[in-house]
């Protein structure tokens, strides 16, 4: 592992600025945290005190449970469908003919540059077209989810395999070792990273949707972003700045591994060697 | 050894659509034989290779190792082994679980697989990195894993794409000569593709000259180098000088670019010839002369252009004045100097005449 330049050597002001961005983007966040350990029953800022009455609200709040765990089954069910979907189609994106890959890349970039809502709108249309008026459940906000996660996800494997030098797995043929077998002893290992940071980007694309969720699920069984926003809009106490700051370390824990894995380079394209 | 060739190629052809590629080409191996494909990049050199080794089909044609057609045999069920440029080792495996990558594929049972991987290591010295990572070892060593790589296998035909071209001049010498070695020990059957002639000498049985998807010549390397046929072999080989050369109309006699007539009993199509360094001689105040003397030498007046060091004496480039710039090597202690005007002696009854 190359040892990551500081600050200073990467080109000191541009950094700096880059740095200065980044907190200001955070700063609604601090907020957010701060107001979660008011001991009162208003959100207010900075916090009138230090109190973990609401962690405790939120957390024996059995339909924010419910909320939560719904979140957790779907980002699971999505990540490993997603998975399923987007290794295959990067695999041909790397390996095939150029005509192939643009017409498999602009079809998976398809989701991406249709509006989200529009997208939700519409598997909401079809299933009520297909399945009847109602059959919206878990697997339908599955789908959604695995449909929205997938462009980056398969972006991410993309990279990953592009890194892998095609001459590994012809040596592998030479070898003896059939086509998959190759695939499975050769390549996959090296692209394993790339497979772990496209697997957690599909989980966190999948935990916070708000607009295919907001379609695709039925009343009473909602994920948690929707429970949180239907919470708001009747009352104000800071149950909900609770359960934002559990998700915030949530995703703090996410972006962490993220980046132990690459996953964070790998999308941004790389720009060391 | 078998009289049959053990590999051979018929009429194997592999056309790209921009271009390039081979044309219809046979070739013939025998066991224990190294043979070199040289030329240029782009000469079908390695399109030819990745054919045996199944990674292109081929337009048309066969391939045959051992009495075995395997044209459409895909490339896992050759019992080939190929050794990369750039030698291609799996970076997540060690270099133990490298070597034994081919056997463990092949189902070899794990203790003779532990031994024969021992024993491959120990061939090419490198069992006390045996544990280590590729990225943890030097380029020469690399390529000496991968070496082990394609050789634990036994395979039939051991396939060699410029494994040495990207070394250090020194390691690429070294390696030549272990490799060397090992494949007469074990009396492998090799194709070996470079483009680099002093590898073709030091490792070919046999060597073969090709160009733009055609072999031009092929034989013996020594003999290639001291008698080459063809007046590309001479220019890609730097035998010597090549000097252009027409039928003077008298059959068998030829007017050469140096304005000397000369002539070449055997061969038809004669199209120029070539004058090695050491057939070029200084020829102190000798009278200039196109018309050979009694010891079928012709002198010229000429001016050093260039003068390079070598390990057995010193290599001059010559513009001589009606044109061409000749190549003398001279193993003495010549005091001739750069822009030095000279009378250079050309042995022409040394000459080899090349076909066009």
């Amino acid at each position: 592992m190359k040892r990551r330049p500081s600050l200073k050597q990467q080109g000191g002001g541009i950094s700096w600025f880059a740095l200065g961005v980044s907190i200001v983007f955070l700063l609604p966040l601090l907020v957010v945290v701060g107001m979660s350990f008011n001991p009162g029953e208003f959100s207010v800022f900075p916090p009138r005190g230090l109190s973990l009455r609401w962690f405790e609200a939120a957390w024996s709040n059995p339909a924010f449970q419910a909320a939560f765990f719904l979140s957790i089954q779907v980002a699971l069910f999505s990540t490993a469908i997603g998975l399923l979907l987007s290794i295959p189609s990067a695999l041909a994106i790397v390996r095939s003919a150029p005509r192939i890959q643009r017409l498999v890349q602009s079809i998976t970039f398809g989701p991406l540059i249709v509006p989200e809502i529009l997208l939700g709108v519409g598997i909401l249309i079809m299933i009520n077209q297909v399945f009847g008026f109602g059959s919206v459940n878990v697997w339908t906000i599955v789908a959604g989810h695995v449909l929205v996660g997938i462009p980056l996800s398969i972006q991410v494997l993309v990279a990953g395999m592009a890194g892998v030098n095609e001459n590994l797995e012809k040596a592998a043929w030479t070898l003896g070792a059939s086509k998959p077998r190759a695939l499975i002893h050769v390549t996959l290992p090296l692209v394993a990273p790339a497979i772990a940071s496209s697997a957690l980007f599909l989980f966190i694309f999948s935990f916070d949707n708000v607009s295919m969720s907001l379609f695709l699920s039925r009343p009473g069984a909602t994920t948690l972003p929707i429970y949180m926003y239907q919470y708001l809009q009747y009352r104000a106490d800071p149950t909900v700045a609770a359960m934002s700051t559990i998700l915030i370390v949530f995703g703090v824990v996410a972006a962490l591994l993220l980046g132990r894995l690459g996953g964070l380079t790998q999308i941004a394209g790389k720009t060391r060697r | 050894m078998s009289t049959t060739p053990y590999l051979q190629l018929t009429d194997v052809s592999k056309l790209y659509p921009g271009g390039g590629g081979v044309n219809p080409t046979s070739l013939e191996v025998n066991q224990g034989e190294m043979l070199v494909l040289l030329g240029p990049s782009g000469c079908g050199k390695t399109t030819l290779l990745n054919t045996i080794a199944g990674l292109l089909p081929p337009d048309t044609g066969s391939i045959v190792i051992g009495g075995r057609d395997i044209t459409k045999v895909p490339t896992h069920q050759r019992n080939i082994s190929m050794v990369f440029q750039t030698w291609a080792l799996f970076p997540s495996m060690s270099v133990e679980d490298n070597v034994a990558f081919g056997l463990k594929m092949r189902k070899v049972p794990k203790p003779e697989r532990r031994e024969r991987v021992a024993e491959a290591l120990e061939l090419v010295r490198l069992s006390h990195l045996a544990a280590r990572k590729p990225a943890d070892l030097s380029g020469g060593q690399q390529q000496r894993v991968a070496l082990a790589r394609g050789i634990v296998t036994r395979p039939d035909v051991l396939l060699l794409d410029e494994p040495l071209s990207s070394l250090d001049h020194q390691i690429r010498v070294e390696l030549r000569r272990e490799l060397r070695s090992l494949q007469r020990e074990l009396g492998l059957t090799g194709v070996y593709v470079t483009h680099d002639h002093s590898e073709a000498l030091a490792l070919g049985d046999r060597i073969v000259v090709m160009r733009n998807g055609e072999v031009v010549e092929s034989g013996e390397p020594r003999a290639v180098f001291a008698q080459p046929r063809n007046q590309y072999t001479a220019e890609f080989l730097s035998v010597g000088t090549v000097l252009g050369a027409t039928p003077s109309g008298t059959p068998g006699s030829y007017d050469t670019a140096l304005g000397v007539r000369t002539s070449a009993p055997d061969h038809e199509n004669i199209g120029a010839f070539c004058l090695k360094p050491t057939s070029v001689f200084f020829a102190g105040n000798a009278a200039p002369s196109v018309v050979p003397d009694a010891n079928g030498s012709t002198y010229h007046r000429a001016s050093v252009r260039g003068v390079e060091y070598e390990p057995g004496g010193i290599s001059y480039s010559l513009l001589v004045d009606s044109g061409p710039t000749l190549t003398l090597f001279d193993s003495g202690r010549s005091t001739v100097e750069l822009g030095d005007e000279v009378t250079v002696g050309c042995r022409w009854d040394e000459a080899i005449p090349l076909v066009a």
